[in-house]
Parts: C-alpha cells; structure tokens; sequence
C-alpha cells in the first residue's frame, strides 16, 4: 500500500494520515521486545489535542503545529513558509549551509541507492514516506516551482507537482522528524547528495522562521528549561 | 546535407552549451564558504583515512604539520570515476546498466578529443603519426563507446519506466534526458555503420568548425548524428545531468573539505565578512530584529533570545 504514496500526495488530503504505521512491518526487536502481542499498545492522541494541532502524517506528532481556524490564518502560515525557503537559500541568512544545500537540492538523480542506507526506512517498514528521498523530493519540489525564478513554468518538466499548503507544509515539518540526520544516506550517495543536510534545513527553516522546533531531548527530560517552559512544543504525542 | 546549416547549427548550440555550463559552474564556486560538514572517511587524511579519522585525533594538532595524502584521494577518485564504486557497493542492480553507459561516454569524450586534436592538427599539416590506426581503430573505439552507452541507457531508461522504487523520484525531464542520450547514442551507430570514413569526415567537420569554412555537403547520418549531439549539449547544462560537475564540489567542498579555519587566513577574513550581514529571520527565539548581525545574534545571552 506504501508503494503507492507518491510526493504529491503529501498535499493532499489534509483530514487524512499519509500512511500508518504498521508494528508487524517494523523490524523484529531482539528478544524479550520480540512479541508485538507482548508489547503495550502505542497511546493515542486524545480527541482534544487532535481538535487543536495537525496530525495527519502517520499518526504521530512530533511538532505540535495548530490547525488554521480559517483560510486566512492557513494563508498566513504558509506566506511565513514560503518567507523562510527564501531565507533558507540566501546568502544572508544561511551563508552557513548554502553550498551543500544547493547541491543537494540541484543534483539528486534519483537512484534511491540511499533509501537502502537509511535506518528509518529500512526499520520502518519501508514505507515509501521514510524514504530519505520522500523528503527531499517533496523539498525540491516546492523550491523548483515557488522559490526559483520561472518555477512555475518549468514545474511540468522537473515534476514539480507539490501543492504549497498547509498540509504539505506540516506534513514536511513531521517528516523532518523521522529522521536523525545520521548522514548515512549521504555517505552511500554516488554523487555527494546529503538528504540528512536537507532535512537539518527543512528543520532550520521551521524553527527559524516559524518559530517551530522540537528543544533537545534533555531540555524535555528536565522540562526545567526556562527557554521551553510553557510553549507547548516540548510534548510527544503517541 | 548542406554543411552550412549543419556547422551553424552546431555554433548555435555549443554557445548556448559553453555559456550556461560556465554560468552554472561559477555560480556553484561562488558560493559563500560554509560551515565544516565533512563526511568521514576523507582520503587525504594520511594514515587515517582508511578508517575514517581526522588530523583532530592528534593532540595539539594546530602545532603540527598537517599530512595530506593527495595519491589516496587521486586513487579514491580514480575508482569513483572510471569504475563508479559507489554505485558498484550499494546499488548494483543501477551499476550494470549505469556504468556502460557512462563507460560508453567516456569512451566517446576519448574520441572526441582525438578527432578535435587531428582535425587541428590537419589544418596545421603536422605530421599525424598513427593517422592509419585511428581510421581503423576509431570507427571501433567509436562503435564500442556508442553501443555501450546505448545499452547502458537503454537499461536505465526501462528501469525508470518499471521501477516501482525509481517512480516517486522520476520527473518527465528524467525520461527525456535519457531518451535524448539514446537518439544520441543510436544516430551515432548508425553514422559509424554507414559513413564511409567516419573519422575523416569527423575531422573535416572539426576543422569547418574551427576555420568557419560553410561549404560543402556532411553525410546525412553524420549531420544528423551532429544535430543531436549538440541538442544534448546544449541541453545538459540547464538539467541535474549537470552532477559530474557538481560532484566535484560535493567531494572536494563538502565530504571531504576539513580545512581548518587559519587565524588571520583568508577563510577567516570571508567569514569575518559573512557574519556582519543582517539576519531576518522571523521566530522570536532568534531575536532578529532586522539590524542585528550574526555576530550580535550569536553573541547573544540565552535568557535575551526568549524575550
Ligand atoms: S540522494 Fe543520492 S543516492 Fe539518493 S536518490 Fe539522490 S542521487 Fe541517488
Ligand atoms: S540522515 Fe536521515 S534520511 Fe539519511 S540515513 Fe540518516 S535517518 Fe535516514
């Protein structure tokens, strides 16, 4: 069933998840986490929160990302997502990543030798959307038709079929998520191609512009962080 | 056909080729220094490069002379090239179609390079040792590289056609660079098969080129093989088929680019420069407020950034 996501489907949809996530699919953990029917059942989210925040990924939130309460708020978020990606690729502001970004993003040609690297994928059941590729492809996608001069015009050529909306946006943003930037996708990519770059930029762009981000593990654990108490962006949601 | 319209047609697209290639090329040097994002192993770390170390393991490394093994990284790069390594280690299925085909090019940029240098050659009438050897040797070497790359295209281009694991990264342009290769390659059997002395008329076409000289007729599987091969070039540029030349960046300016930052150096001076621009990016947390700069924003006490 996975197979036939395709990228554009990232934009479609919105009250739907792209996929699930099957735990028969995942790879068997070593004994004694080797029985699914053993293992307590994954938490849900509850009717309140799914009121309030987006997930529609594959069932699980990473960023608590509100719903728009109308399209003018959806407007909104996607103008400041489309004000980042300019960010994201000038000089001004992110001279510090630009070269490997821009490489990564122009040369991709699409071998899926790093979809086989990538422990995500592989341990998740290869599921088509935990592809380093997914990410990326749905990345470059919206670069090529908003960000780029005459985008629109070459769009039907490099299939740059992605809607700019706020379900592809925060479907992008869970997305940069379930992945740890481990790199090894870069290291088996015949033409130096980094996917785990991409998605530290996808994440950059989200917590830069949008004010979006997940505080690091430790600010979590201790929730005593000045900087994350209260901002609601430090809850995971299974 | 009339060579005229050939040999202008040709002007036309290898201007387009020379300008976009080159446009492209600086605009990816151009590029502003960026932050270390090397990919262990680096080659030219001698001694440790074959398990992935770093000059950094070495106590008070700044104090010592770095060792660079240029011969590893030739011999890495070596393999990459000719024989596609990375492509051979972990996706082997595209390495059997991927690697005639680009063996085939190679073979055929080989040529080239001959047929331009004995055509110029020609025009100097300097002597041309082993003229006999490339008319024979050449219609073969040519044959080879074109049958090579058409199988290699070939096989590439079903496989996206099929590929359930290729689809969602196949964009229309993928199919018609590949099919673009293999009216190339194809129209180049056919004018090695059917023109009398390819070579020859190879060269003649080079030294029309070079002299701007119009007159004359070009063989028609010849001129059209000509067309097509300077459509593809001119259309390389503008598409991702571009890598050969990006992946020298992501090699040398990327994966492998562990050059540390020199007091006083230029890389300092660049990046001195780079962090006086004004930062706008929007999220409070960063405290960008349109007249900072890096330098202020990164400087800046934690407690400041949530206000
Ligand atoms: S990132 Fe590299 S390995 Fe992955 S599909 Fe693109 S070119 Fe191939
Ligand atoms: S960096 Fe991300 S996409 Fe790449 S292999 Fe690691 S987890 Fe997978």
């Amino acid at each position: 069933m996975s197979e036939k996501i395709r990228v554009k489907d990232i934009g479609k949809n919105p009250d739907q998840n792209l996929t699930t996530v099957d735990p028969a699919k995942l790879i068997p953990l070593p004994p004694p986490y080797d029985k699914i029917e053993d293992q307590p059942e994954w938490k849900k989210l509850s009717e309140g929160a799914l009121e309030s925040m987006v997930c529609n990924l594959d069932g699980f939130v990473a960023l608590s990302l509100p719903k728009p309460e109308n399209k003018k708020e959806e407007k909104k978020y996607v103008d400041q997502f489309v004000e980042g990606l300019k960010k994201l690729l000038s000089k001004e502001n992110n001279w510090t990543f630009l070269q490997p970004l821009m490489l990564s993003l122009e040369y991709c040609v699409g071998c899926q030798t790093c979809s086989d690297a990538c422990h995500i994928y592989e341990a998740g059941g290869e599921n088509e959307i935990y592809r380093p590729t997914y990410r990326s492809e749905a990345f470059r996608r919206l670069v090529n038709r908003y960000a780029k001069p005459g985008g629109k015009f070459t769009a039907a050529l490099n299939g740059a079929d992605v809607d700019l909306n706020w379900t592809t946006i925060t479907r992008l943003a869970e997305l940069a998520y379930r992945c740890n930037l481990c790199r090894r996708c870069a290291q088996v990519c015949p033409i130096g191609v980094d996917n785990g770059l991409i998605t530290h930029e996808i994440r950059k762009l989200f917590s830069q512009e949008l004010g979006r981000y997940r505080p690091p593990a430790r600010c979590r654990f201790f929730h005593r962080d000045e900087r994350y108490r209260g901002k609601g962006q430090h809850r995971i949601h299974r | 056909m009339s060579a005229s319209v050939v040999i202008l047609l040709l002007y036309f697209l290898l201007a387009i080729m020379v300008v976009t290639f080159t446009v492209r090329t600086i605009r990816i040097a151009k590029y502003p220094v960026h932050l270390r994002w090397e990919l262990s192993p680096v080659p030219h770390e001698k001694g440790r490069g074959a398990y992935g170390g770093s000059y950094l393991e070495e106590f008070e490394w700044w104090k010592k002379p770095r060792e660079k093994s240029l011969v590893n990284e030739l011999i890495y790069m070596f393999k990459e090239i000719v024989f596609l390594k990375a492509l051979w280690e972990h996706n082997r299925k595209m390495w059997y179609f991927s690697f005639p085909f680009h063996f085939g090019l190679y073979i055929l940029f080989v040529m080239a390079v001959v047929v331009v240098l004995g055509g110029i050659s020609g025009l100097l009438n300097l002597p041309q040792p082993g003229l006999g050897l490339l008319r024979t040797g050449a219609p073969l070497l040519a044959g080879t590289g074109y049958i090579l790359g058409g199988i290699g295209a070939l096989g590439l281009f079903v496989g996206r056609l099929f590929s359930q694991r290729l689809k969602p990264v196949t964009t229309p342009a993928s199919f018609i660079n590949l099919a673009l290769l293999l009216t190339f390659f194809i129209s180049g059997v056919y004018a090695v098969a059917v023109v009398s002395d390819f070579p020859h008329e190879m060269a003649v076409v080079v030294q029309n080129l070079i002299t701007v000289n119009l007159s004359g007729e070009i063989a028609a599987p010849l001129a059209i093989h000509l067309i097509v091969a300077g459509v593809f070039l001119a259309y390389l540029p503008f598409t991702q088929m571009m890598h050969f030349v990006a992946k020298y960046f992501t090699y040398h300016e990327v994966r492998w680019d562990d050059e540390p930052l020199e007091v006083g150096g230029k890389m300092e001076a660049e990046i001195q420069e780079l962090l006086q621009q004004t930062v706008t990016w929007a999220a409070p947390h960063l405290g960008a407020d349109g007249k900072k700069n890096w330098v202020d924003i990164a400087t800046a006490s934690p407690s400041e950034e949530i206000e």
